[in-house]
């Protein structure tokens, strides 16, 4: 161990620190001057974090006996978990006052969250990503049942935590399997260790894909790959595994629903990312394809189905979130195909920062609209909006439009990056039922829009007083016309510059 | 070749006599002032008869899992201790490793003390 590993892991052992500091802080100072300075307190350590993460550059480096490795995908995603528990910070700071509930635990459980997503972000050893994700998860279950004395909270928390422990098991179980497989092969093949990678190391089950015959296809090693693969869907919120996303979204405060759905998708997402460009040209007898197809179009149809009558709007974006999962799934399809592989990492990524900022700003929307703590969750409460708040109408009005992938909004061109990345693997009839799909989610979110503009109310005046979520929300809305009219000019490019540092495949280590 | 497993075969005796002596002890010397509630069967607040669907005290649970978490850390400090010389060049690494582990575990213990959670009443 050196400096240079310590620097490679900094981003999350900062966030990491950040939280006990938090807690610590917190602990010790009176209760009524801790919000200002907890608030700027947790901020200065994502920035710490974000700063880290920006001066490891772009190149490679594995550090911690090869147990993580950082390059230009990792800082880049490092950036994004940082800046995603930042701005949910930011976006609470008022919401936590009216809640009458611990703030100190609040900021560090996010902190911890995020740490972590880091964790998991960058490992290479799936034992390393096993603890990210335990780490993450466990942070989740408290946050997502945060307002404990409301039974939608509650139940949210007690879901997300069985459902989640079970799935951690079943992840564990998947390790184990690779684990055996990849020492048996390497074993009978007479293959030796690559030196200093253990057997659960990515590098290693390169190696075992690539060099030895028949082991992409070997049952044991299938069944591991399926079980990393669901579970780490499942942490995603993709179908079949989403029955507990729409649940937890609503019972969750809207800052920290938000929160949950981009954290989770970041970081799960990002490892799968990595165990993808391994399987990338291997053969696997098509039964990983058959899977990952079978879950991107379960999870865009039973998403953009799912929203189409939603009374509440927080499970409406639960259903959303269902649906976009299954678009960047479809996205990972394309990343299988060795040639599409680049473009298909861009698309992925750009679409995975584009979602995260629309997601967060269309919770932002929910909870700048609640009064008194109690977020806006009812569709009819926004009825005749456009009358009553121009602005809100508008904020909410463009998240669902980018959400339903209109032109000049982002989520227009992350879908096309996707879709081009996919027909370019030859994916042409899952990217024609993908948008039949997309079709079906144009009328839920149009629903929600003609309830805003089209449809009179009597309600009265709403009083909002929640300036920070207004904030995150107008912010978040200004970026994404921003990044849906001026992509290339404005963001495009240093996404395509992050990722051509390829991510570790088995070549280096013959 | 059995004789390896001698040291088993004293570390059961010890263990039986040890456990064996303990219970004698406390029923000679102990002082016996049984009520209603030290001979339920399950003495940690909770009737152990009846409807599931009641309120029941958390404490003892609280103090069972801070017992659980402290128990976890002696686990991992004993191989630690025990391999802690033979990591040569390692060693300083391994001392670290081991501070942040107890530092993390201390953050976790003040919090409990300062919020409440070891004061019984």
């Amino acid at each position: 161990m050196n400096f240079g590993d310590i620097h490679a892991a900094g981003a999350p052992i900062l966030m990491a620190v950040g939280g006990c500091v938090v807690l610590l802080t917190d602990l010790a100072s009176k209760r009524s001057a801790t919000r200002k300075f907890g608030t700027f307190l947790a901020i200065l350590f994502c920035i710490a974090s974000m700063v880290c993460s920006y001066t490891l550059g772009g190149q490679l480096r594995t550090a911690f006996s090869n147990g993580i490795a950082v390059e230009g995908l990792v800082v880049t995603m490092q950036i994004l978990l940082a800046a995603i528990a930042a701005i949910t910070i930011v976006a609470s700071s008022e919401i936590l006052q009216s809640f009458h509930l611990p703030k100190g635990e609040y900021r560090a459980l996010i902190l911890l969250a995020s740490a972590g997503a880091m964790v998991l972000v960058q490992s290479l050893d799936l034992v390393n990503a096993f603890v990210g994700i335990e780490i993450m998860s466990v942070a989740f279950y408290v946050l997502a049942g945060y307002r404990r004395a409301q039974a939608a909270s509650e139940e949210a928390g007690a879901k997300y935590f069985l459902m989640g422990a079970f799935v951690s098991a079943i992840l564990l179980f998947g390790i184990a399997l690779i684990y055996g497989s990849v020492g048996l092969a390497m074993k009978a093949n007479g293959l030796e260790l690559p030196q200093g990678y253990s057997f659960t190391n990515i590098v290693t089950i390169s190696k075992a894909i690539h060099q030895v015959p028949g082991f992409g296809t070997s049952p044991l090693f299938l069944l591991g790959a399926v079980m990393l693969i669901g579970s780490l869907m499942f942490k995603a919120g993709v179908a079949p595994f989403h029955m507990v996303a729409p649940d937890v979204y609503q019972g969750a405060p809207a800052p920290i629903a938000g929160f949950l759905a981009t954290t989770s998708k970041v970081a799960a997402f990002t490892i799968l990312m990595r165990f993808f460009t391994i399987l990338a040209g291997a053969d696997t007898g098509a039964a990983i394809n058959v899977v990952v197809i079978g879950l991107a179009l379960l999870s865009i149809i039973v998403g953009n189905t799912g929203a189409a009558n939603q009374k509440s709007i927080k499970r409406l974006f639960g259903y959303s979130s269902v649906a976009h999962g299954g678009y960047i799934v479809l996205g990972l399809l394309a990343s299988l195909g060795t040639e599409s592989q680049a473009a298909a990492i861009t698309a992925v990524t750009f679409y995975i920062v584009a979602y995260a900022i629309t997601t967060i700003g269309s919770f932002a929307v929910v909870a700048w609209l609640g009064k008194d703590g109690e977020d806006a969750d009812a569709i009819s409460a926004y009825r005749g909006l456009g009358k009553r708040n121009l602005g809100a109408a508008i904020t909410l009005g463009i998240f669902l439009l980018s959400l339903s992938g209109i032109p000049l909004t982002v989520g227009f061109l992350t879908k096309l990056g996707v879709f081009m990345a996919l027909l370019s693997a030859g994916g042409t009839w899952v990217a024609v039922v993908a948008l039949i799909g997309s079709a079906i989610g144009l009328y839920a979110y149009l629903r929600v829009i003609s309830e805003m503009f089209f449809v009179d109310s009597t309600q009265q005046e709403t009083s909002s007083t929640d300036g920070a979520s207004k904030l995150v929300a107008v912010s978040a809305a200004t970026l994404v016309i921003v990044m849906g009219v001026f992509p290339s000019q404005a963001l495009l490019p240093s996404f395509e510059a992050s990722v051509t540092a390829p991510p570790v495949s088995g070549d280096e280590v013959k | 070749m059995l004789s390896s497993y001698i040291p088993v075969l004293v570390m059961v005796a010890g263990a039986t006599i040890v456990a064996l002596a303990l219970i004698g002890l406390s029923a000679l010397l102990g002082p016996r002032r049984p009520s209603a509630s030290k001979d339920s069967a399950y003495e940690c607040g909770v009737t152990p008869i009846g409807s599931a669907r009641e309120r029941f005290p958390v404490k003892f649970y609280l103090t069972a899992m801070l017992f659980i978490v402290f128990d976890i850390e002696t686990i991992f400090l004993y191989p630690w201790a025990v391999n802690y010389k033979a990591s040569g060049g390692l060693m300083f690494f391994n001392l670290v490793e081991m501070l942040v582990f107890v530092a993390i575990l201390l953050v976790g213990y003040i919090y409990v003390w300062k919020r409440g959670g070891l004061e019984w009443g």
